[in-house]
């Protein structure tokens, strides 16, 4: 892998050295468990959303009310 | 006592020439006495025997030394004898004594004519011979016939002033200024006025007959004739196609000639990640680094939301860019950048456009600050939060905006 260094003289190639390799791998690690996080998180989000809809429909109110008042739809 | 005898007229001499060697021809052929050109005084004078017959005088014709036969002489024929049959004694002519008559045609050749003996009389030539005139190819001698190409004849002892200019005629819009009068006079030409273009077929012309001021690769030629710098305070500092590499570092460009920067990513794309969020750092005299505070929204259709964000980053998203190289879905980022050299808090303005991995059209907006208060020297581009993929750019554009 390089890394590329534009600068006002030119452009110049350089090779990553191994430390920035390694860096570059557990960032892609890191980045995924991220992902996997944000993911779960918007899981649960979307579950609570729904749960507390339906609990607000159980409580006799319509989709445009619960809309109204919660921006749920 | 007076002579007696045969009278003097009587007495015969005979010349005995070379035999000649017959060579399947009429002639000519070389008449020689002892192996030496020999004129003989007439072909009646000579006797001459082939294949023991003797030759009529009629059968043969004579030219200085030489002879042609009437007809082909064989070379098997054999010519026995030739004899020139001379009479009277043979006695040195006393001087003045030969005549024209006594020289037979042609007989004198350049060799019998002493050197340096020809002189103008004996030339042949019409017209009169002078110190104006020229022996011609067609022998005559004529003047040299002025060259009707000559443009300019000067006179060779000039010593009136304004000779030379009196002589010339100038063009239009040519000057014409005589320069040391009188005596080897120098003349000027110049030329004022508009310029014709159509002289100009080819070539270029001076800079300096463009404009006033210092024509350079940083100036320009402005509507009032002068060389200037740009009047814009938006300079482009870089113009670059990097190739695909892991990160695209931008640095060096910020100096003190301005306080606002703004680089252009066009047609970015990212390859072999798992994610393409396009993902940058500042730099500190080269390197990158962390510690930012950044927040990314993203207008998706009519739907305007939060994308990413953090108060304690190690680097930020600016979008997301297709992974796919090439792509008519590539991300094209604008990025502004206040005040990087100031011991300050860095602050940088992004936006962004994209197909998200080639689906949904994208368009992004956002802001960072660097957490410390330092000078950045550049930007790093990354795609995949600064993972193992590539990055791509088709063009890189590096823009500063003047503080004066």
């Amino acid at each position: 892998m390089k890394k590329i260094i534009i600068k006002p003289d030119g452009i110049e190639e350089v090779e990553l050295t191994a430390e920035e390799v390694s860096q570059a791998e557990t960032n892609d690690t890191e980045f995924q468990l991220k992902l996997d996080q944000e993911e779960q998180e918007k899981i649960t989000k979307d579950n609570n959303k729904a749960s507390g809809k339906q609990k607000l429909k159980d409580l006799g109110l319509n989709d445009d009310e619960i809309k109204a008042l919660m921006g749920v739809e | 006592m007076a002579y007696l005898g045969r009278g003097l007229d009587k007495i015969s001499n005979i010349e005995v020439l070379d035999a000649i060697t017959f060579t399947n021809s009429a002639g000519p052929y070389n008449i020689t006495k002892s192996s030496t050109a020999f004129v003989p005084a007439s072909a009646n004078a000579l006797v001459i025997s082939i294949d023991g017959v003797v030759q009529s005088p009629s059968s043969y014709t004579l030219s200085v030394a030489t002879i042609t036969f009437d007809s082909s002489m064989a070379s098997t024929s054999t010519m026995n004898f030739m004899y020139q049959i001379g009479s009277g004694v043979i006695t040195t002519p006393s001087d003045g004594s030969v005549g024209t008559a006594q020289l037979a045609t042609d007989a004198v050749t350049n060799v019998k004519v002493a050197d340096d003996a020809i002189g103008l009389d004996e030339l042949s030539a019409t017209g009169t011979a002078s110190s104006s005139t020229y022996l011609r190819g067609d022998n005559s001698w004529a003047s040299i016939a002025a060259d009707t190409n000559d443009k300019v004849s000067v006179s060779a002892d000039d010593t009136t002033p304004g000779y030379l200019n009196g002589k010339l005629v100038a063009g239009t819009n040519i000057t014409l200024t005589e320069g040391s009068g009188g005596g080897d006079e120098t003349l000027t030409a110049a030329f004022s006025g508009n310029l014709n273009t159509s002289v100009l077929n080819a070539g270029t012309l001076d800079t300096a007959r463009l404009g006033s001021g210092t024509a350079s690769a940083s100036t320009f030629l402005r509507g009032d004739q002068s060389w200037a710098a740009p009047s814009s305070d938006f300079v482009l500092l870089s113009s670059t196609t990097p190739s695909a590499a892991n990160t695209i570092s931008i640095d060096g460009h910020f100096t003190s000639d301005y306080d606002v920067y703004k680089i252009y990513a066009i047609g970015m794309s990212g390859s072999g990640m798992s994610n393409t969020r396009l993902s940058y750092k500042m730099n500190v005299s080269g390197s990158s680094v962390t510690g930012y505070a950044f927040s990314t929204a993203n207008q998706s259709g009519t739907t305007f939301a939060n994308w990413a964000d953090n108060t304690n980053a190690v680097y930020m998203d600016a979008g997301y860019v297709h992974d796919s190289s090439g792509s008519t879905s590539q991300g094209n980022l604008e990025m502004l950048i206040f005040l990087p050299l100031s011991t300050d808090k860095t602050t940088i303005i992004t936006q962004m456009t994209a197909w998200d991995n080639g689906t949904d059209f994208g368009r992004y907006f956002g802001s960072c600050a660097d957490k410390t208060a330092r000078a950045i020297s550049g930007i790093t581009l990354s795609a995949g939060a600064f993972g193992t993929g590539d990055i791509e750019a088709d063009k890189i554009l590096v823009y500063g905006m003047k503080n004066s």
